[in-house]
């Protein structure tokens, strides 16, 4: 019997301030153990929050991610509101939509420019991929600066921003600076659809695969800060029956929480929201989708990357005209006074659902926190992949092309691991 | 406008926060209406990399870590001098300090001018203050950038 032992290392991961390993065992009927190590060290946010003041949560919930602090504000404040009942009010609600926009447009241009983009073109990284694509990297960095500037718009700061506060803004906007910043968005959508355009001339590999997409769902708009969470399955909760359906549990090789839905994997993020709401898409972002010849729901795994182009020209679009109707508020905040008892909060962060639940006492103080954040639920879905796309490609093929497949597939997700996953190191024995 | 960018990087671990500190004391020995920008920062992102100006000049301020005398003052007037070494694993989306200046260079977005400016460190733990010796050696390191960065100016009004 064949027997081929591949071991991943990455033994230092940035971001996620972990190690990981990929472990793939593969013998004479295919994959017999694939593992996606995530060594991701505790950070113990959940329970850091325990026993602080709930006005302090959102400042400590925007530490856990530097891409993405502005989901987990906004599911955190969602989740107070929901408990103090709240009605933060349609500025508000508008604001915070705009506010998270900046962060998709920020994380996806990210994303694609940096990490998926140079795998698709075959390239080790931007740097070598902007000798020949200079206008393209340009772009992308234009539109990624543009989405730090609306974070810091309402959030002071693109990193880590400490805008948001239960009830609202801790501050408005001055008109002047909303309209500077709008103005440069009109300028810059043309050239989002380019960018649409381009990802969907990119020779993306043909991997067709079944599995469960779940994401929010709105009936008035592309599902981004508020919506039903719903799946391919058929299910619709709301965000207090979440841990109804979906059970995290902890595996011998991940520090990572591994979730499932009804015992099976799921994918959660943009391809998942733009299989679920496609439908929400603005008619714009449709046509030239259908222009590009790509369709959605898509069961290639790959083409999250259009999918991601065109969440952001729908984020530039939502956040113009969102911004075109501007008005400085009497107030930026509700007053909020805090109750005991259990709140619940959703929203889509750049790379999918991410879900929290807050207990409070009478006085306001976090007696238990629960977070449970995309890259946790994409897990058990990613180790599927690579399996089912090393065995579609081939499991005989050198080791060095199953590494580089691997860690394609690894970062087609976004997870946090995902730069990290440059520095897979192969090791292979066989017997 | 501004045509100087002085970047101060680092973090608050010890001795490392030296680019924070003496881009703090540029910033005060300057005169507000100069078209100078200065940052600190943990690391140079995407975000840096965009508003750089390539008509104008960069000053890049670290810690140096070399079994060096701690305050010892070590300056590149151009940084293609400079002995870098990519450290994987270290930085966010792979792409460190040598790998942006390659990157900001092909996309013709690198300042005309990049100059070094580290000083040698003895410590990074978390939380510490800064030894004597670093501490020491502050004034001395920003006064010496400012007539650098003066000089500067006076070029580019010429220009």
């Amino acid at each position: 019997m064949r027997k081929k032992t591949v071991n991943i290392d990455v033994p230092v991961l940035a971001r996620v301030e972990g190690e990981g390993a990929l472990h793939i065992t593969v013998g004479s009927e295919g994959i017999e153990k694939l593992q996606l190590n995530i060594f991701e060290p505790p950070r113990f946010f959940e329970k850091l929050l325990a026993g602080r003041d709930f006005m302090e949560v959102t400042d400590i919930v925007t530490r856990i991610c530097g891409i993405c602090p502005v989901a987990y504000q906004i599911s955190a404040v969602q989740a107070m509101e929901d408990l103090f009942a709240v009605d933060v009010g349609s500025w508000v609600r508008d604001m915070r939509r705009v506010f998270y926009c900046g962060e998709w447009i920020e994380s996806h241009c990210l994303h694609m420019h940096l990490l998926a983009a140079p795998d698709f073109l075959g390239y080790n990284s931007v740097v070598e991929m902007a000798v020949d694509h200079a206008e393209v990297v340009r772009r992308g960095l234009k539109l990624q600066g543009l989405g730090n500037d609306l974070i810091k718009l309402f959030g002071a700061r693109s990193v880590n921003p400490v805008g948001v506060r239960p009830g609202g803004f801790y501050r408005a906007p001055d008109l002047s600076s909303v309209q500077q910043l709008c103005g440069r968005l009109q300028e810059a959508l043309p050239e989002a659809f380019e960018l649409l355009r381009w990802v969907s001339t990119i020779e993306l590999p043909e991997v067709q695969q079944e599995f469960i997409s779940v994401a929010m769902k709105s009936a008035d708009s592309y599902a981004i800060t508020h919506g039903d969470i719903v799946s391919s399955t058929g299910l619709v909760l709301s965000a207090a029956e979440y841990d109804r359906y979906f059970v995290e549990s902890h595996v011998a090789h991940s520090t990572a929480l591994h979730s499932l839905l009804d015992g099976k994997p799921y994918l959660v993020g943009p391809l998942a929201r733009m299989n679920l709401n496609y439908a929400q898409l603005r008619p714009e972002i449709r046509q030239a989708l259908r222009e590009c010849a790509v369709d959605f729901p898509s069961n290639n795994m790959f083409h999250s990357i259009v999918a991601r182009a065109a969440e952001t020209c729908q984020a530039i679009m939502d956040s113009i005209e969102i911004l075109q109707a501007y008005e400085l508020p009497a107030t930026s905040y509700v007053p909020v006074a805090p109750k005991a008892g259990v709140g619940y909060g959703a929203s889509e962060a750049p790379r999918g659902l991410l879900w929290h639940r807050y207990e409070f006492d009478q006085q306001g103080l976090v007696r238990h926190a629960r977070i449970v954040p995309p890259t946790s639920q994409n897990q058990a879905r990613i180790e599927q992949d690579i399996g089912l796309t090393l065995a579609a490609m081939g499991l005989d093929l050198p080791d060095e092309e199953l590494r580089l497949t691997a860690e394609k597939v690894i970062r087609n997700y976004d997870p946090c691991i995902s730069c990290a996953t440059h520095f897979l190191d192969l090791r292979v024995s066989r017997s | 406008m501004n045509h100087i960018t002085v970047t101060g990087l680092g973090s608050s671990n010890g001795d490392d926060s030296i680019g924070w500190v003496v881009a703090s004391c540029v910033q005060e020995q300057l005169q507000d209406a100069l078209p100078v920008r200065v940052l600190s920062c943990d690391r140079t992102g995407m975000e840096w990399l965009y508003r750089l100006r390539p008509d104008g000049a960069l000053y890049l301020i670290d810690a140096v870590y070399s079994n060096g005398v701690p305050g010892t003052i070590v300056h590149y007037p151009d940084i293609s001098e400079l002995p870098m070494v990519s450290l994987p694993h270290r930085s966010s989306h792979g792409l460190g300090l040598p790998a942006l200046l390659s990157l900001a260079q092909t996309l013709g977005l690198l300042p005309r001018r990049v100059e070094f400016w580290g000083m040698e460190i003895a410590n990074h733990k978390p939380d510490s203050p800064l030894t004597k010796s670093v501490s020491q050696a502050v004034e001395v390191m920003a006064s010496r950038l400012c007539v650098s960065i003066y000089r500067e100016l006076a070029h580019l009004v010429k220009h």
